[in-house]
């Protein structure tokens, strides 16, 4: 064994002479020229950061995340383009398209026709904002709302797009942002997660979503996304089993963190005190969940404001209300999923229907958060994960047609903590297919979030495997024109 | 050897030539065509340094032997005559550059006397070395002299090109922290723009182009060039003209390597001057919407310093626990927001414990617990109080004046608590109040309105106030999800909203809102039955009506299996799935969990088997019709029974009518009717339809059969 190991080391070969040393000592001083900072700010932030307290002083304390899955279209949503109309069913320009990829269902189209929304647009509100006529209730909100025209995105089909906008890379399993943030600012209620997410379904088309998108990655686990379900049970595992009390529970988890407490004297594991915090807090969660998932008190006020719809376990109005009512709560990071805005045919009519699902429930969430003076300090964000083509996919009917993904361009909206209102942010081409005017990238997006949340994404790092990752990675720039 | 003597001799008349120029410097003129020698003075500066050092360093070792030392000698003196060569060349350039415009004040005359002090002193030292190399002690105090000079005249060099402070680490940018109504714009928006992007090259040390943009006074001074600005005119304004100009233009500012103004901070420049350019006016004076007010707004850093200290770590640790939450603003800040959870813990000395930190506390959320009007004596001692949210807890308006003692209060949250009018009032005093949640207070219209005129500066949030447009009632649903039953079954209807009534009929109609009976415990449903249901409640419109079909199905079999396998794709759970009671619903797709089993090509053959034998009278098959999806009825059905599998004769048999063209998909029973017959055994027969219609889109293809349910009574 000995001798093993003595020969290993005498057999120091030239690429590990080379790797051990000439190449340290080299990426040093190049690093240092090629990067200034380097030595100046050290790399000592990982280190220094402490979880839990902002960096400075936040403009909003949580987060409500209303991601559309399936990506809504941006035309027949938010981006106004007579253009389209006008040049229905004519080709799409190269001069325009200038060799975007395509995805598999319409690389072997061979004829890209325009085609304009089948809905009007009006113009509401003292921003004047354009608004299609599917979101009548969004439109009454536009002066409280910073739509953002000029998204982009890497990625062209959904998962990956999506899991690059819930967690900055596109392969998953990296900490979701609600992670990040539970993470950076820590819970602000003890008896609840710090990150919960809730999903629903619409009639549309629809693409999956799956839990590594509320993963805490490398972070300690009391950072995951805890997935609340419309059923009896809305936290899995949660309920005491049959025959056992409260009581009971009480004794089995002092004597569990008795046994733990001398594993973790031993080990110095520190993922066994995380178990043990997510035990106790699986304790209390028992008497604060029930509380918060009864909507049977809520008044017919809210129920009206929310739709009746909002009653209904599952729909996406009952979860916006216990959006509300867990961000009321203390809970960091309420992430929304919706499913079935992928429309790659039939767009108008699916396209009501989803709308017609979350129109309302969507701007009576912020009406809500208004009148309990918690817009204030409170981000919300409606969007999906790209965007969709101008042109149609499949035979092009003037009520009847699809569109194919568009990672080029869309539109989200964000509004509260920090952001200003009555605000449309970006400019897309007459086209409707690229950026012409403050484009704002996905890391942005996050840049911005944690800015707004009183983080640093240039200092929120958390040092994994040798190195130190962000939820920016090693891009995004804050966009400070939208924050007020 | 000549070309030594040369080089010494050019070295003298350098240093002849630098004395001349350097006492005359002032009254010297510099023709143009000369002034781009005074641009290599970066480039050659660099050389006099490094040898210098070299020869200078080379003093303190020493060779040992005699003869290395003699070639260590020549070579030294070599290094000493081209560093002090240099070093002429060097001032030289330096004095002609420093002619150019933008560089004065007393680092550019430190910057030069201590360059012509090192030429001298080189040529010195070359002209003793003889000397100096025997005392040896002597020269090496010399040399660290000398090496101090050109370290001091590097720095203030440096401090030339790159602005004072630039050797030490730099600081975090220090932005000045004012209140948004006090801030002005010049002072506090403005100036630290032109601060951070321009002040490197105009300030009073170096002044390019003759422009310092220091204050208001340089400012409207201008430069060389002319006035900075017109008030009011930014179209023909010097400045803005500069930052405007195509990047490859050499007059473009800032110039190429150097930070660039972000479209904001051009933006911002051009609507302060199209405003006037005023030096003194306030941020808050502006009209609010003003595009210089909001844009200004952005760049302010409003956050409030807070001149209180900090409180000890381990106090906000103590009082920390799982139904109070006390966390810092920021790292640095001294401040805290106490968050409050759990009404049922609630109680005032809770409170009361918060007061040792009662300087510290800026932000207090009680939302939702029972906070009474006397606890407002104690939350009133929280002098530093920001923001206030007593949303949905138990205070009246009477002691709502307590809060007047918060002189900073800026945010209240009253919704949801029954506060009046005349405990509202009393906030006026309160002069920084500046938001106002009153959403869900007892108060009316007109009552709401006199607060706002009286109250100018308060925003109130009203929030959603009932439009009196009724809206729709979502239907009513089933409390179980049981819709097939054995003997009898309770008819239980629910909704969700409070206060609902329910009607219903079972006889097909729909339901009335006067006629239909109400939903009441107690009702129950005994045959196949469709109920159908409608929600009413006053002040919303009735829902739609919705319809639940309740079966009947007496006689589950003790026992059962196929004759013939179902089709591969669509087993749902087997033989079992005819009695679940569980519907398939209206999806047949296959890869989802479902409960439909299907047949394609062969036969649906069943065995059912009774231990006790039972009166029968008929059979219903709950079939997925669909012509789109190829699901048709049975081509037809035989109903057999018997007391055992050997001895069976045919009950029944019939051919199920056939959907045409335009019909929809749907889901329904095919009954097989028969004479009541006793019995122990039952084989039901159905067989797939062979060739489907010739307008349908599978024509002439076998059809699917689709069954999720059996009945039989």
């Amino acid at each position: 064994m000995n001798r093993n190991a003595m020969e290993y080391n005498l057999n120091l070969n030239r690429r590990r002479f080379l790797s051990r040393l000439s190449v340290g000592l080299g990426s040093v001083a190049l690093g240092s020229l090629m990067i200034p900072d380097l030595f100046r700010r050290g790399g000592d932030d990982a280190e220094a950061f402490v979880p839990g307290v902002p960096h400075f002083a936040p403009k909003a304390k949580r987060v409500i995340y209303l991601s559309q899955n399936g990506a809504p279209s941006q035309l027949e949503s938010f981006d106004y383009k007579p253009k389209l109309r006008e040049m229905m069913g004519m080709e799409l320009p190269e001069s325009i398209r200038r060799g975007q990829r395509l995805t598999g269902m319409t690389s072997g189209q061979s004829s890209f026709p325009l085609i304009g929304s089948y809905y009007d647009f009006h113009q509401y509100g003292e921003s004047r904002a354009w608004v299609s006529d599917l979101f009548p209730h969004t439109s009454k909100i536009v002066d409280d709302i910073c739509i953002i025209r000029s998204m982009y995105t890497e990625a062209i089909n959904h998962d990956p797009a999506l899991t690059f906008f819930q967690t900055g890379a596109q392969q998953g399993n990296l900490p979701s942002m609600g992670a990040w943030l539970s993470y950076g600012l820590g819970s602000e209620n003890n008896n609840l997660p710090a990150f919960t997410v809730l999903l629903s379904r619409g009639k549309g088309d629809a693409q999956g979503v799956y839990s590594k998108l509320w993963s805490n990655g490398f972070l300690d686990s009391i950072h995951q996304g805890i997935q609340f379900s419309d059923s009896d049970d809305p936290v899995l595992f949660l309920k005491d089993p049959k025959g056992m009390d409260r009581q009971n529970r009480r004794k089995i988890l002092d004597h569990l963190a008795q046994l733990n407490d001398i594993t973790y004297k031993e080990f110095g594991d520190p993922e066994i005190t995380t178990k043990v915090q997510q035990y106790e807090m699986a304790y209390r969660m028992q008497t604060a969940v029930p509380d918060i998932m009864d909507l049977s008190k809520e008044p017919d006020s809210i129920i009206k404001l929310y739709g009746p719809d909002c009653l209904i376990p599952g729909t996406y109005a009952a979860n916006c209300l216990l959006a509300r009512k867990l961000s009321e709560s203390g809970v960091r990071f309420v992430q929304l999923y919706h499913q079935g805005w992928d429309q790659h045919s039939n767009l108008p009519n699916e396209m009501a229907g989803q709308a017609k699902d979350t129109d309302q429930a969507s701007a009576a969430l912020i009406t809500d958060l208004k009148q309990r003076g918690l817009l204030d300090e409170t981000l919300v964000i409606w969007g999906g994960e790209f965007g969709r083509t101008n042109y149609s996919q499949g035979k092009l009917q003037h009520d009847k047609y699809g569109r194919d993904h568009h990672p080029r361009c869309f539109s989200i909206w964000m509004t509260g903590g920090g952001i200003k209102s009555g605000m449309v942010y970006g400019e897309t081409d007459e086209f409707g297919y690229n950026i012409v005017k403050n484009p704002v990238h996905v890391h942005d997006f996050h840049a911005t979030m944690l800015h707004l949340l009183g983080l640093d994404h240039e200092r929120l790092i958390y040092k994994h495997l040798g190195r130190r990752y962000r939820l920016t990675d090693v891009a995004g720039h804050v966009v400070k024109d939208i924050i007020a | 050897m000549n070309l030594k003597k040369l080089a010494e001799n050019l070295l003298f008349a350098l240093n002849i030539y630098i004395a001349f120029i350097a006492l005359f410097n002032n009254s010297l003129y510099v023709p143009n065509w000369l002034l781009p020698v005074g641009r290599l003075h970066p480039v050659v500066l660099h050389f006099p340094i490094v040898l210098l050092i070299l020869t200078l360093i080379s003093v303190f070792f020493r060779l040992r032997n005699e003869q290395h030392r003699q070639i260590q000698y020549h070579i030294s003196s070599y290094l000493l005559l081209l560093a002090a060569l240099f070093s002429a060349i060097t001032v030289i350039t330096g004095l002609f550059l420093s002619r150019e415009e933008g560089y004065e004040g007393n680092t550019l005359t430190r910057h030069m006397w201590t360059g012509i002090a090192i030429v001298f002193v080189a040529s010195f030292i070359y002209r003793i070395r003889n000397w100096l190399w025997k005392k040896v002690r002597f020269y090496k105090i010399i040399s660290i002299c000398s090496i101090f000079l050109v370290a001091a005249t590097g720095h203030y060099g440096a401090t030339l090109t790159h602005g004072e402070g630039f050797l030490l680490p730099r600081k975090e940018k220090e932005k000045q922290v004012v209140a948004f109504e006090d801030a002005l714009v010049f002072d506090h928006v403005i100036l630290p723009v032109v601060r951070d992007k321009c002040a490197s090259c105009h300030n009073p040390r170096k002044a390019k182009g003759s422009l310092v943009l220091q204050d208001s006074a340089s400012f409207v001074k201008g430069g060389k060039t002319g006035k900075l600005f017109v008030p009011g005119q930014p179209e023909i304004s010097l400045l803005l003209e500069r930052i405007h100009l195509p990047d490859d233009d050499d007059k473009r500012m800032p110039p190429p390597g150097k930070p660039e103004l972000t479209g904001q901070e051009m933006e911002l420049l051009e609507l302060w001057i199209r405003g006037g350019a005023g030096f003194s006016a306030k941020l808050a004076a502006l009209a609010p919407g003003d595009s210089l007010r909001e844009l200004a707004g952005t760049f302010l850093d409003t956050q409030e310093p807070f001149d209180f200290p900090a409180a000890k770590e381990e106090t906000v640790q103590q009082l920390t626990n799982n139904d109070r939450l006390i966390s810092k603003l920021s790292r640095e800040s001294p401040a805290l927001a106490v968050k409050m959870y759990n009404s049922v813990a609630y109680t005032k000395e809770k409170l009361e414990e918060l007061l040792v930190l009662k300087t510290q506390v800026v932000s207090l959320d009680l939302n939702k617990l029972p906070v009474k009007d006397d606890d407002l004596k104690i939350i009133a001692r929280f002098q530093n109080l920001r923001r206030l949210n007593l949303n949905f807890t138990d205070i009246t308006g009477a002691g709502l004046m307590e809060l007047n003692a918060l002189k900073h209060l800026r945010n209240l949250y009253l919704s949801g608590a029954k506060v009046n009018y005349n405990g509202l009032k009393s906030l006026q005093a309160m002069p920084k109040l500046q938001q106002l949640a009153i959403w869900s207070n007892p108060l009316t219209e007109a009552e709401l309105e006199t607060l706002q005129k009286e109250n100018p500066k308060i925003t109130f949030i009203t929030g959603y106030r009932d439009d009196g447009i009724p809206s729709k009632l979502i239907p009513p649903r089933l409390a179980e999800n049981t819709v097939v039953f054995n003997d009898t079954l309770p008819l239980a209807l629910e909704h969700p909203i409070y206060g609902v009534d329910i009607r219903y009929t079972t006889d097909g109609s729909d339901p009335d809102s006067i006629l239909s009976p109400l939903m009441q415990k107690g009702a129950f449903i005994s045959q196949n039955t469709t109920v159908k249901a409608k929600a009413y409640k006053d002040g919303w419109l009735s829902s739609d009506v919705s319809a639940f079909t309740f079966f009947k199905n007496e006689h589950k079999p003790d026992s059962m299996y196929f004759l013939a396998e179902p089709f591969e794709n669509y087993r749902g759970d087997g033989v079992y799935t005819f009695f679940d009671g569980e519907l398939g619903g209206m999806n047949i797709y296959r890869y989802t969990k479902n409960k439909w089993v299907g047949f394609r090509n062969g036969n649906l053959e069943l065995m059912f088997l009774y231990n006790d034998p039972a009166v029968v009278q008929s059979v219903g098959l709950h079939t997925y019709i669909s012509s789109g999806e190829q699901a048709f009825p049975p081509e037809h059905i035989e109903v057999w029974g018997g007391a055992n599998e050997r001895d069976m004769k045919l009950l029944a048999s019939i051919k199920p009518l056939m959907p045409q063209e335009k019909d929809e998909r749907e889901v329904k029973i095919i009954n097989v009717g028969f004479k009541p017959e006793k019995v122990a055994c039952l084989k039901v027969v159905a067989k797939p339809l062979m060739k489907q219609p010739p307008w349908s889109r599978g024509k002439g293809e076998p059809a699917m059969l689709m069954i999720d349910e059996i009945l039989v009574n």
